[in-house]
């Protein structure tokens, strides 16, 4: 990850190159948008490990802590559960969504929402075979 | 040997005499955490019998008290 941080601005100004190009050829501004959304992720994912590196240099017992408290195998736990939870929440009100909008007859609503579950079902299956093999 | 807990939750009922150990040792909740490198509410969970330790921390546990692992967590089933 600090060796992907280091080459951050020079991505940054590469995509910003792309983007003014595609821009200058008159490509869909949309597309262009989506590049400038990426830069601006990556900028912000820059500027949070630059505060942490920061924060840590300043406080190393703290930080420490704080690293301890984010590692702790229990609340790793509390957080893999209530990420369960929260995906059965997010399938269960998807599909009552889909039910909802194809009653109303919005079809293309109901595909979107259909595909996005099929791909949340298609990750889950992937995800499920490569710990299967790995572990 | 000190007060027994029960598991009341996780994959299985387990006991365990860690509060009893730590307190043998003089250890407080916090300083047993820091040795651990674990957070407080953590050392507070295992002793109430509401978490079940990966193996992982339970070598360490048992490592840091000089015990081994069925010292301080019994099965139940062991007991049986």
């Amino acid at each position: 990850m600090k060796k992907f941080m280091k080459w951050i601005p020079l991505l940054v100004l590469l995509l910003v190159l792309v983007a003014v190009t595609l821009g200058l050829l008159g490509i869909s501004p949309a597309f262009v948008g989506g590049f400038g959304t990426l830069i601006g992720a990556l900028i912000g994912l820059w500027i949070a490990n630059t505060v942490t590196e920061r924060k840590k240099r300043r406080d190393p017992n703290r930080f420490k802590q704080q690293e301890i408290l984010e590692k702790d195998e229990r609340h790793v736990h509390i957080r893999e559960k209530a990420g369960n939870v929260a995906g059965a929440v997010t399938v269960i009100s998807l599909l009552v969504a889909v039910i909802f909008f194809t009653a109303l007859h919005h079809d293309l609503v109901s595909l979107v929402i259909l595909i996005v579950l099929v791909i949340y079902f298609a990750a889950f299956f992937a995800a499920q075979a490569y710990f299967n093999r790995k572990m | 040997m000190g007060k027994i807990v029960w598991n009341r939750k996780g994959a299985g009922p387990m006991k365990n005499r860690l509060e009893a150990i730590r307190r043998e040792r003089g250890l407080t909740q916090e300083a047993l955490a820091g040795r651990l490198e674990v957070s407080r509410q953590t050392v507070g969970s295992l002793e109430n019998g509401r978490y079940n330790p990966s193996i992982t921390l339970a070598f360490k546990i048992a490592r840091l008290f000089g015990l081994r692992i069925e010292d301080i967590f019994i099965d139940e089933g062991e007991e049986e």
